[in-house]
Formats: structure tokens, sequence, C-alpha cells
């Protein structure tokens, strides 16, 4: 899944924030999530949750990810412009 | 640190998420998806996950939790909450108590224990487990169940390795600590309430304001306001909004619906009126909520009994009577703004008047979210599209949409339940999904409320089916569907869309076919209006219905207001004499209407006509019906397309040629050549079913051809519509159009006219 396609999902709360040097996306997998986790492999976010696996392909690789009680955070650097 | 309470977005809502924005973030040492502790000043707490704020948020010290936390921690919105990082211990066990009426078989702590995975309880507090379902279950979407005791005490997180113990004894007799929730308090917050938040924003400033803080008004030497009426169509959410104030702001909640108090004793009715006032008086701070204010204060000159004016007179003197603490409020809805007596629409009594309009497509989405945050919904639902598809729908439309939507997934699974069994099986529910087919369908069933006095069926005829005139269509998708479609443009370029199209050309052209193309493809409500049922014997009730059908499109924009012949009703004024002139005065309306004070606000008027000569002029001027589309008679190429259209199912012999039967045809107009091939595919059967067994008729029919000796047979039978003369005059009233047809604005070449 691409991010963009990730973030335009309407299932699942998702918010694409700009911070200051760059873009964070957050998303709730839900609570029943809560034992997920994230691993980042070059550009793409692998979220693994029981048996599920989501893997999202970054636009650039993210500066950090992790997952905090069924709520991914990936953030990414700024684009150089 | 000490946060502000906000809302949160409804689509947030019931996640347990608490948005802060990142200064805040930082200073409490939590990242996204932390747990943090939320102490109202109460006894109350609650704990939610850190979500990212909303960027309008930066800086302000805003905290948005939605309507269950907010109750959990006892606080409402705009109060101070304290917010700390929690520490949450993982749950060993955990004993949850369910409400008595749930029956379930099978042990069921595991799956509360999957549904609650990593959520954090306190002993005490009650969790919404979303297990039962949208219609199922009565009022609200999931079951509340009761945490009866954690070990080890404190906040606990549930974890997989948690054991769920569930209770013997029902949640009802667990005494509830904390929060002792008022009697009569609806338990509906702000976060049910979708694409309304201007409006509630003003209900809560009338009231919570008052209420909450009187002094601010002593301050300013003024009486808060006692009343707020709320006036909109059905089922735009009035009820509920007043529900969601009392409930937010904890208030005493008396309604009075009008009927109920209502007696046939003298003087009954207003002694029950009375008590009503008293009673909220006790109990302070009290919201009375009066559902459809016309039916018990109609207009006191126009009400027929002697109890209703006196009824409206007690209600005056009540509410005048008010203490001006504004711990009594007063919210009133109706959908008749127009029949209450006006001496209660005064400043005083009730203070504001706030119109709940039909949401547009973000409240739409916002309400489908509202009413899917329960529902298990299948993969690959883009509320999005139905928010889109559903102009005109009102709150309660949307509401049984997703009703019916979810009543066709449960009888999908019907089969699978056994009615015998006292206990549905755990599983089966759990399997319960809405799937897109199930939106679909429930889609077809379901109408707009408030269009459902003028509604028709939407056409199923598309552009396709409208063989040639070319330009004619893409100048009315110019007109109709690009200020719907391109709307950016027109905001761009300072323009606005055209008001009204008249089409004009000679009879059977297929202008009433292209107003049908339209009502399909524009994606808008489409009122179709018949001349003649307009008209009244009564004197005003002609234009009174002119007026109606406005406001109506008015309220369900975007919406085409399509007039078939208009000639008939908007003829040349002064002409008639000695009869009632209704004519007259419904031209004038029309008038009015399309370019009054009011605005249209993407409300499209199509006329048709096949003499327009004879419309009045005014009418025609711009601003009104300002594009003139002249339907033409066809030519060869156009009657090809035509000839197209009307045999692509029919079964032709080899060798008929469409371009013959176009050479053949001059004069004839849309309906004509309808006519020949109807004609010529009738004198095919008609020598089919004389040559064939009665018994052998099935069998053959596959083999009839609509040979080319028919078709000459139907020229030979229909006559071309369009003789010389007509031609002539339709060409002379084309370009007596064209002078008086002005320039479009930016310079641009009239192309209006062919």
């Amino acid at each position: 899944m691409e991010l963009q396609q990730f973030t335009a999902d309407d299932d699942q709360s998702i918010r694409s924030v700009r911070r200051d040097g760059g873009q964070t996306v957050v998303a709730d997998f839900g609570l029943d999530a809560s034992d997920a986790s994230v691993d980042v492999v070059g550009d793409t976010a692998i979220v693994m949750h029981g048996e599920e696996q989501t893997d999202i392909d970054l636009p650039e690789p993210a500066a950090r990810a992790f997952m905090q009680n069924g709520v991914l955070t990936i953030e990414l650097e700024e684009d150089e412009e | 640190m000490r946060l502000t309470v906000k809302p949160l977005k409804q689509k947030d809502a019931g996640r347990g998420l608490a948005a802060v924005d990142r200064a805040s973030m930082q200073e409490l040492e939590v990242e996204n998806g932390d747990y943090v502790l939320l102490e109202g000043p109460g006894e109350g707490k609650a704990v939610a996950r850190v979500w990212p704020g909303y960027p309008e948020d930066r800086g302000k010290g805003v905290v948005r939790v939605d309507g269950r936390i907010r109750k959990q921690a006892g606080v409402s919105v705009d109060d101070r909450v304290s917010v700390e990082a929690a520490d949450v211990q993982p749950a060993e066990s955990v004993t949850v108590a369910l409400p008595q009426n749930l029956r379930i078989r099978g042990n069921i702590g595991p799956l509360v224990r999957d549904k609650l995975s990593g959520r954090a309880v306190a002993e005490g507090q009650t969790v919404p487990f979303p297990l039962s379902f949208g219609p199922l279950s009565d009022s609200s979407q999931a079951v509340p169940v009761k945490v009866a005791e954690t070990q080890p005490t404190g906040t606990v997180v549930i974890t997989d390795s948690t054991e769920v113990v569930v209770s013997e004894t029902p949640a009802e007799q667990i005494t509830e600590s904390g929060d002792g929730a008022h009697e009569g308090v609806p338990d509906i917050t702000y976060e049910d309430i979708g694409g309304l938040d201007g409006e509630l924003e003003q209900v809560r400033e009338m009231i919570e304001l008052p209420m909450r803080h009187p002094e601010l008004f002593r301050q300013l030497g003024i009486d808060p306001p006692k009343g707020v009426l709320l006036h909109g169509p059905p089922g735009t959410g009035k009820t509920l909004m007043a529900r969601a104030v009392a409930s937010e702001i904890d208030a005493h909640f008396q309604t009075i619906s009008g009927p109920e108090i209502m007696s046939k004793y003298y003087g009954e009715s207003e002694e029950q009126l009375r008590d009503i006032f008293e009673d909220a008086q006790e109990n302070e701070p009290a919201i009375i909520f009066i559902d459809e204010l016309d039916s018990i204060a109609p207009k006191r000159g126009e009400a027929q009994g002697d109890v209703e004016r006196r009824v409206v007179a007690q209600l005056l003197s009540l509410m005048d009577g008010l203490e001006d603490r504004g711990q009594v409020t007063v919210i009133a809805a109706t959908n008749r703004v127009d029949d209450i007596d006006p001496a209660l629409r005064r400043g005083g009594r009730f203070d504001r008047e706030i119109e709940v309009g039909v949401p547009d497509r973000e409240g739409r989405r916002e309400i489908l979210q509202v009413h899917t945050r329960g529902m298990p919904l299948a993969d690959g639902i883009d509320l999005d599209e139905y928010a889109e598809s559903t102009h005109g729908f009102v709150g309660a439309d949307l509401e049984s949409l997703t009703k019916e939507a979810a009543m066709n997934a449960l009888r999908r699974i019907r089969p699978e339940i056994d009615l015998e069994e006292e206990e549905i099986d755990a599983e089966v529910l759990d399997s319960l999904q809405v799937s897109e087919r199930d939106f679909r369908e429930a889609q077809k069933g379901i109408e707009p409320s408030a269009l459902r006095e003028v509604f028709v069926e939407v056409p199923d005829v598309t552009w396709e089916d409208v063989g040639g005139l070319e330009d004619t269509k893409e100048r009315l998708r110019e007109t109709i569907q690009w200020p719907l479609e391109y709307p950016e443009v027109f905001e761009e370029l300072d323009m606005e869309a055209a008001k009204g199209v008249l089409m004009y050309g000679p009879p059977g052209t297929g202008k009433t076919l292209l107003a049908k193309a339209i009502a399909n493809e524009a994606q808008s409500n489409f009122i179709s209006v018949k001349g003649p049922e307009l008209l009244n014997k009564f004197v005003g009730e002609s234009e009174k219905g002119v007026r109606e059908v406005f406001s109506k499109a008015r309220e369900n924009a975007p919406t085409v207001v399509f007039f078939d012949e208009i000639d008939a009703m908007a003829g040349e004024r002064g002409q008639s004499s000695g009869d009632s002139q209704v004519g007259e005065r419904v031209v004038s309306q029309l008038l009015t209407e399309l370019d009054g004070v009011e605005a249209m606000e993407d409300v499209v008027v199509i006329a048709t006509t096949n003499r327009p000569d004879l419309i009045d002029n005014a009418l025609l001027r711009p601003g009104r019906l300002d594009r003139h589309v002249h339907v033409p008679v066809p030519d060869e190429e156009a009657r090809r397309k035509i000839f197209q259209v009307h045999t692509q199912d029919k079964p032709l012999a080899d060798g008929i040629d469409l371009n013959w039967l176009a050479r053949e045809t001059e004069g004839y107009v849309g309906a004509d050549i309808e006519a020949v091939t109807r004609e010529a595919a009738m004198a095919a059967s008609r020598e089919f079913v004389r040559s064939v067994q009665k018994d052998e008729i099935a069998e053959s029919v596959g083999n009839v051809r609509i040979s080319k000796e028919h078709f000459e047979h139907a020229l030979e039978e229909v006559n071309p519509s369009v003789t010389k003369d007509v031609r002539e005059r339709y060409d002379e009233i084309e370009q007596q159009f064209d002078r008086d047809e002005p320039e479009p604005a930016g310079g641009e070449p009239s192309r209006t006219f062919q």
C-alpha cells in the first residue's frame, strides 16, 4: 500500500500532520492492536499485528517509526527543496 | 498540566483518544499512543491514548476528547482538566459485569478480552463493548460493560494475558461510584451530532454560557437569553441538538410534547405547562425542551380553539416570568416557524432563532460517520461516496440508510440464526458485517424526506439516449453540470452559475428528453413542475404553488427545477383582460423567485417551450432564463444518430443503411423518427404473426427481421411534422432571439445559437 492510499483510507482514524522538519503520519489501529509493532526496512514500514501484516510504502525513508498502544507514528524527513 | 477540553472530530470519536498538540505533548513527556490520565474537578478520572492535535489548536493548550471520556472525567466542553502521563500497569485479571438484559451463550470472557485488549480501565468504570449491532441494541451501539474488580488495583491495561472473568452479578446491581448521573438527562454527546458545528456553537453560546457563568452577564448588566428556537426541515437534528446540550451540561431535562399537555378539562392544559416550568425551576439548572412548538403555540389569530389561545398566553407569561438568572432555558423546535405566534418570537422570550438546515456533503459525511461508528463495516466502504450521492438527505434519512444497510446484512445471516434458541451464538454475532452491497441496496429504497412531496423518480435516460444535438448537450452540460462539478473554476473566474435555461424548438425535437437526461446526469435533485398543476381556483394559491416549489428546491439544493411547456403559465403579461389574471400573477411570482432578493444557490431552472414568442419578455432577460438553447430540427447527420438510438436493439435485416434512412427523412424530428422505427417494426411483426402458426411463434420469433420494405412502408405512413412553414417560423423566432441575446460577459463570442 502506498502511503497516500493509506492516509486516504476512511476506515481508520488517520492523521497526517506537518511538523517542523517533516511530515508525520499517525494512525490508530484500534485498541485490539495494542500488541502490534512496526518495523522499517528501507522505504517500507511493516506493521505486524497478530498474524496480519500491513506493508506501507513510504515516499522516503522514515526518520523514526514507532507503535504505542495501537497508535502508529511514522515520521518522515523533510524533502530537500 | 491543565488544558481546556474541546470536542473531538466525529471520525476519531469512540476510540479513547485524546488529541493534544505537540507542545503540550512535549511538556507532558508523552508520545503518540501513550496513556494520559485526565482528572476533572470532581471525582472523575479517565484514561485516554494521546493523539496528535488538530492544526487549528496549535499552541492553544487544548485537549480534545470524546463525550464518553468527558463523562468519565466529569468535565464538559471548555472546562479545564488536569492531564498527566499515566502510569498504567498490565492487568493480571479483570472481573467484568454485563448488563442484565444481555443474553449471550457461552463463555464470552476471551471475547471481551479480545475486544478490550489494550484498553485502560479502572474499577467502577463502564466501558462500551462493541459487540452488539446497530439496530439490535436500542439506543447505544455498544453494550456497557462494567469493570467490577481489577488485579492489581488502580488503572490497568488489559493485555492478551489478562484473565477476564464475567461476574455473576449483573452490572445494574453494582452501585455506581463517582458520578451519579442525573435522572432524565439523555445520554447524547456532541460527537453524536454531525454536520451542525456552526449551529451547535450558537446553541451552546446561548445556553451553556449563561448556565455556567451567569456572572458574565451580570457584569455586562444584561439578562441572559431565556429561549432558543430551532427551526428547519424535519429530521435535521433539532431534537438531537437539544438533548445533546442537556446531556453535556448535565442539566435537568424536561420535555414538553405538544399533544401530551392538552387536556379536555378547562384550565388543565395550562396547569400542566405551569407544573413543568415549576418542576424545572426546582431542579435548576434545567432545560425545558418543547418539541413541535407549532402544535401548542400557533398564531392566536388563526388558532381554531380556545384552548390553543390560552396555552399560548400561558407560555408567554411563563417565559416572561422565568427568573433572570438563566438557570432555566427553554429550547423549542419546530419545522413551521412561520406558524408560531409572533409574540413568542420577540426578544425576552425566544431570543434567538437558529436555523438547522439540510446538511451539505461534508455534514452528510460526518453524520454517516456517527451512524456507522459502532457498525462493523466491510473493507472498502467509502463513506465519502455515499455522502456525495445523497443530496437532500437529512440526518434522519442518513440514519435510516445506515439502519437499512445493517438490516440487509442481518437478513443475509438470518438463515444461520436459530430463532428458537434463547440466546444468539457469540460467533455468529461476531461474523456480522455490513458490506458495500448492503449499502447500495439500502440506498435504492430511501429517498430524501424533505423532497418526498415533489420528488420524482429520476428517469433512466442518459446522454447516450439522445441522438444528435451534440451542441445542445454540450451547452446544457456547461450550464448545469459544470457549476456543480467544478465550483472552483466558477469561483476563480468570479462568475455565477446560470440560473435558468430555456429550451425551445419545434414539437418532437427532444426537449423533454434532454431535460430527463439532465436530471439523470446532473447528480442533483430533480423537481418537475407541470404548469397547469400549479393553477388553483383560489386567489393567491397558484402563486403560492410557485413559491413552494422554489422553497423546496432551495432547501434541497442542488436542484434542477423543470418546467415543461412553460408558455402555458408564463405568457406575455398585459395581453389578457377580463379574467382573473392568475397567469400574470404567476409570471410575476416566477420573476421574483428567479431574480429575487433571496439567492438561488445551486438551483437551476430548465424550461421548455415550442412557442418562445409567447413567453413574457421579462422572463427571458439575463439573470432569469438567461440561456436560450435552440433545439433544432435535426439535420441529416443528427437524424442518422437518432435512427441509431432507436434501432440499436431492433433486429434489422442486412443491408439496411441508416444513411439512406436519414437521407429519406428530411423534415422529420426525433419523435417522427421514433414513429418511423416503431411503424416499421409493427409492419414486420404484422407480417410475421400472419404468416406463422400460433404454436410456432415462440420458436421462430428469433428470425424476425425488419427489412427495407418495412421501412419504406413506414415512411409512407409517417409524415414529417415540420413543414416548410413551421421551419420558417422557427427560423424567424431564432433570429429574433439572436438579436435579443446579449453577448456573454468576457467577450466570448456568443455560441448559444448555431
